[in-house]
């Protein structure tokens, strides 16, 4: 097999993608040594993946750098053994004692003993409870996202569905939302997944481009995020833009107010 | 602790420094690939702090085993991933996380998709930012899938009811893409 009908069988680029079993592999270096053709789009093709692997990167908490470099370059230094708890047996027994002698000879002041113990058992009571509340609600909001996630998972996996990104424009360039398009039904989700709080009066608006023309695609609210927003049904689009307008939406859009944008056919 | 390696290595450069175990090379190398690795295991691994024991992992294999780096074979980064991309799966995929996240409750283990807001602006590639994800969603889907998350072709195939040439070419496809963008 000749170095150009090789390349093109597409086999470079599952071994750049790490898609081959080990013997494939061996199979792909054994040509590259051979022939500097392939060696050298291989070369090509491992770059760009690099490239994009970097440009998707996400990264790790400040704090994991040290983290790392430490657990790398001092792996003796593990964890701390925590020291056996033998004093407290100790401690239980003159607790023990010491109870008891009170509750005997002086059973008022064992009466407080035990009610202060009371009080902070409450008090221990009430932290709980808070603490439960709060991750209650934490899980509350987790379940709304696990419950979206669910549908975005699914939509990804329908083949009837375009998932579209838009990205932030000059206005606000860390926006993004995601629009999930059944080409096969019309009907259009929207994602907000990271548009800033709307001032007061203001509402967002998605529009579809078509031909050139910007067309209403739907107001929706911020006011529960996390959930993903059903929009109007969009027969065919070139575009998809949300743009800030006031409350109720507008007629065409505020191009100046722009915060997200995709082509559909890029 | 220092702020970090600004000087740029060649790659030879950055071998030689690992070889010699030289504590210079493993910095750079958290600089510069951190983001990228952690990329590649997130995708895999959902869970922050299992995430963040794989990225350790990552670096502790790559450190250790580096003599068996053959740079002949490929470049340096390309090595890296596969190496993470494995121990990611071997993660998810050992008896003691399926059973830790089958007590835990599934609230635990959200799901996040979205990574948009946690994305590494490498400054060589600041400008290029606006043209990344030239791909068609179609393509990235399959890009993410398999050189992200490690699945192969066929598992592509049935997971996404696309038949398998479809997949082989649209991967193609995607990786032609991105060697016009990036090239």
């Amino acid at each position: 097999m000749n170095p150009q009908e090789y390349i093109e069988s597409g086999i470079l680029d599952l071994y750049a993608a790490g898609a081959l079993t080990d013997a494939e592999r061996a199979e792909v270096e054994k040509m590259a040594s051979v022939y500097p053709e392939i060696a050298e789009e291989l070369e090509r093709i491992g770059q760009a993946l690099e490239s994009y692997a970097s440009s998707e990167g996400i990264r790790p908490r400040p704090a994991m750098k040290q983290k790392v470099m430490n657990a790398v370059l001092h792996p003796d230094t593990g964890r701390t053994i925590k020291p056996a708890p033998i004093p407290m047996l100790f401690s239980y027994y003159r607790i023990a004692i010491a109870a008891s002698i009170s509750l005997l000879i002086l059973s008022t002041i064992g009466m407080m003993v035990f009610r202060y113990n009371w009080k902070s058992a409450e008090k221990e009571l009430k932290i709980l409870s808070e603490t439960n509340n709060q991750m209650l609600q934490d899980m509350a909001a987790m379940r709304i996202a696990y419950e979206k996630e669910k549908t975005t998972a699914g939509m990804l996996r329908n083949p009837d569905v375009m998932s579209l990104e838009l990205k932030g424009m000059p206005v606000s360039p860390a926006a993004s939302a995601m629009v999930y398009w059944n080409t096969k039904d019309q009907t259009v989700m929207l994602d907000p997944v990271n548009l800033p709080a709307p001032p007061a009066g203001q509402q967002y608006q998605l529009w579809f481009i078509k031909d050139g023309k910007p067309l209403d695609a739907g107001i929706f609210p911020m006011d529960a995020p996390g959930t993903m927003q059903l929009m109007k049904k969009v027969a065919d689009a070139d575009a998809f833009a949300i743009t800030l307008e006031p409350k109720g939406g507008s007629v065409s859009p505020t191009l100046d107010k722009m915060y997200v944008y995709t082509d559909v056919r890029l | 602790m220092k702020a970090g390696t600004a000087k740029k290595l060649s790659e030879d450069e950055l071998t030689d420094l690992l070889r010699r175990k030289d504590e210079a090379g493993l910095e750079f190398l958290y600089d510069h690939y951190s983001a990228a690795l952690y990329g590649v295991i997130s995708r895999i691994v959902q869970e922050e702090e299992i995430a963040e024991d794989v990225l350790q992992e990552a670096y502790i294999k790559i450190w250790n085993n580096f003599s068996s780096y053959d740079p002949s074979k490929g470049r340096l980064f390309t090595w890296m991933v596969n190496i993470t991309r494995n121990l990611a799966i071997d993660k998810i995929r050992s008896k003691e996380f399926r059973n830790r996240s089958q007590n835990q409750d599934i609230e635990k283990s959200v799901i996040t998709i979205d990574q948009s807001n946690r994305h590494s602006y490498n400054p060589d590639l600041m400008g290029l930012k606006e043209l990344v994800n030239k791909l068609k969603p179609e393509q990235k889907i399959l890009i993410d899938m398999v050189y992200f998350q490690g699945y192969t072709q066929a598992e592509v195939s049935e997971k996404l009811n696309m038949p398998l040439g479809t997949v082989k070419t649209r991967l193609r496809a995607a990786i032609m893409v991105l060697k016009k963008q990036f090239n």
